[in-house]
């Protein structure tokens, strides 16, 4: 592996401090340092740690941001340590085209990956509350929508319908290619073993065509439905499993990610 | 320059490590049961699940072979801690009860699931009615809940929450802190009936064959009896879950269950899937 030319010269403290004992001068200059390191190693450390917290408290995302940054982090990091290294050893002579390869390929990878962010690739979108909830009655040949913070009263078998509209429609310019949703059920009882035996049943249905249907999903679960280019209507048809008859549950919609 | 390199490969591999991090297998856990002795909170006045013959220690019941059974499968000692039926949440809550589980015809129900976990359930059964022999005036859930009778339940249970909704509607409720209590107002004519799980009045009624009748009323959600663990241990649950379905399907179900309370149709009590834990 050939060795890495350092690129920038660095000052000697040794010569330029004028103390004549040499070790009191050493001693000095590793002080001055630490004194100088610890003034941006702290609040550096203080963010690295709030930037954790937030990326663990935000799950899954926060996995995929921390992806995406580690590439930018990591060459900024490399590039600090090159530019900015302190060594009392002699530099070595640096040749011009060592010096533009060596900062221009990182800078061209930062460049393409905050290309990509801010261009190419789209946010996730949260349309949790653009999302419609209406149970349908089919026996009764209706649909009643549920309204405000009373949401419908549900029993074993119902069919719930979510709906998304995309074309002129509160989530229009959202057009992404998957859709993470995640249901809770509250049970409207105090008695009764409803809610985590219960399963439901999600058939996505794009632009009016029927999607595959996800079976078996716990309340509270997250579920990824692929959006397979739907330019107009995102609807899902939810059919409720119920371990107990008499069980009565509310359906709500705890997250609805747009994502690519 | 040996400084820049081994910077830059520090740097390199703290970014490999970490895309590498979820694909690593999990550390070698240990046992969610580390101690040689499993406490289990019972109630000790339960006919046909968890009963103490006075004197003797003797402890008999289904909810006791369950425990016995599971202790062996653990290949631990079973100790047996009495409890009430108030108490059984509440062992569960502080870990300085020293409870490792409540085996105690505890429904599971998803307020309770916010505060405790269940592995389970073992038996299914419904809320059934008792009445003194001969007494004919409870023939449906109407006239249980009517004519301002009185009815014995135990408290801080999912039989009192069935019932209380309807204390405005002709319905006077008296709540006992023990099963046991109910039953004997019921002998003693201070109440109209004794109502609780349907399994549980059947259990009773063995006491008291020829003085007491279980109803064909039965109401209200189906009660799942479940085993009680501490809140958010999801490993004593599925290794609980595990063995109750090894319960379940190599036939111990039956078994104990015909030498503790002879049903007439079994099969109704069985549940045939068992819930995921949390």
């Amino acid at each position: 592996m050939p060795a890495i030319p350092l690129l920038s010269p660095s000052r000697d403290f040794t010569r330029n401090v004028g103390i004549t004992d040499a070790h009191e001068q050493r001693r000095n200059s590793v002080m001055m340092r630490t004194v100088r390191r610890g003034s941006w190693i702290v609040p550096a450390c203080a963010a690295t740690g709030v930037l954790t917290i937030l990326l663990l408290v935000m799950g899954a995302k926060g996995a995929e941001i921390s992806q995406t940054l580690s590439l930018g982090v990591g060459i900024i990091g490399c590039l600090i340590s090159v530019y900015f290294q302190k060594t009392e050893a002699p530099l070595p002579s640096l040749q011009s085209w060592w010096y533009w390869l060596l900062s221009a390929v990182p800078l061209a990878i930062l460049a393409v990956a905050v290309g990509w962010w801010f261009f190419i690739h789209k946010p996730d979108e949260n349309v949790t509350d653009l999302v419609q909830i209406s149970v349908s009655n089919e026996a009764a040949g209706d649909q009643s929508k549920a309204k405000g913070d009373q949401p419908e009263v549900i029993g074993d078998q119902s069919k719930v319908i979510l709906t998304l509209p995309l074309e002129n429609g509160s989530a229009a310019g959202f057009v992404r290619d998957n859709l993470a949703l995640t249901l809770r059920l509250v049970n409207t009882k105090t008695v009764g073993n409803c809610v985590t035996p219960a399963t439901l049943d999600i058939t996505p249905k794009l632009d009016g065509k029927d999607g595959d249907t996800v079976k078996g999903v716990r309340s509270g679960k997250e579920v990824l439905l692929p959006l397979e280019g739907s330019k107009r209507q995102v609807k899902a048809e939810i059919v409720v499993h119920l371990p107990d008859p008499s069980c009565t549950v509310n359906l709500t919609v705890s997250e609805a990610v747009l994502f690519n | 320059m040996v400084r820049v390199g081994q910077k830059a490969a520090m740097v390199a591999f703290i970014l490999l490590a970490s895309a590498c991090a979820s694909n690593s297998p999990p550390p070698q856990q240990q046992s969610p049961f580390p101690k040689e002795t499993i406490f289990v909170g019972v109630t000790p006045d339960h006919p046909g699940f968890s009963t103490e013959e006075p004197g003797t220690a003797r402890r008999t019941g289904f909810d006791v072979d369950l425990a016995r059974w599971l202790a062996s499968r653990l290949n631990k000692k079973a100790r047996f801690v009495d409890i009430t039926l108030e108490e059984r949440m509440e062992v569960l809550e502080k870990p300085s009860s020293g409870i490792d589980m409540v085996i105690s015809t505890f429904s599971i129900n998803d307020d309770r699931r916010d505060v405790i976990d269940f592995a389970g359930p073992y038996m299914i059964t419904r809320q059934g009615v008792m009445v003194r022999k001969g007494d004919d005036r409870i023939k449906d859930f109407e006239s249980l809940t009517s004519n301002n009778r009185n009815i014995c339940v135990p408290r801080g249970t999912t039989s009192e929450a069935q019932l209380a909704s309807f204390k405005k509607s002709g319905l006077i409720l008296t709540d006992e802190i023990a099963q046991k209590n109910c039953f004997s107002r019921l002998l003693d004519g201070q109440v109209d009936a004794f109502s609780t799980d349907q399994l549980i009045l059947h259990g009773f009624a063995t006491e008291a064959p020829s003085k007491t009748h279980v109803t064909d009323v039965s109401f209200g959600a189906e009660e799942q009896y479940g085993i009680g663990l501490p809140n958010n241990d999801r490993a004593k649950c599925e290794v609980i879950t595990r063995l109750l379905q090894q319960f379940i399907d190599e036939g111990e179900w039956e078994d104990v269950l015909a030498q503790n309370l002879g049903l007439e149709e079994p099969q109704n009590h069985k549940p045939f899937k068992l819930d995921p834990c949390e």
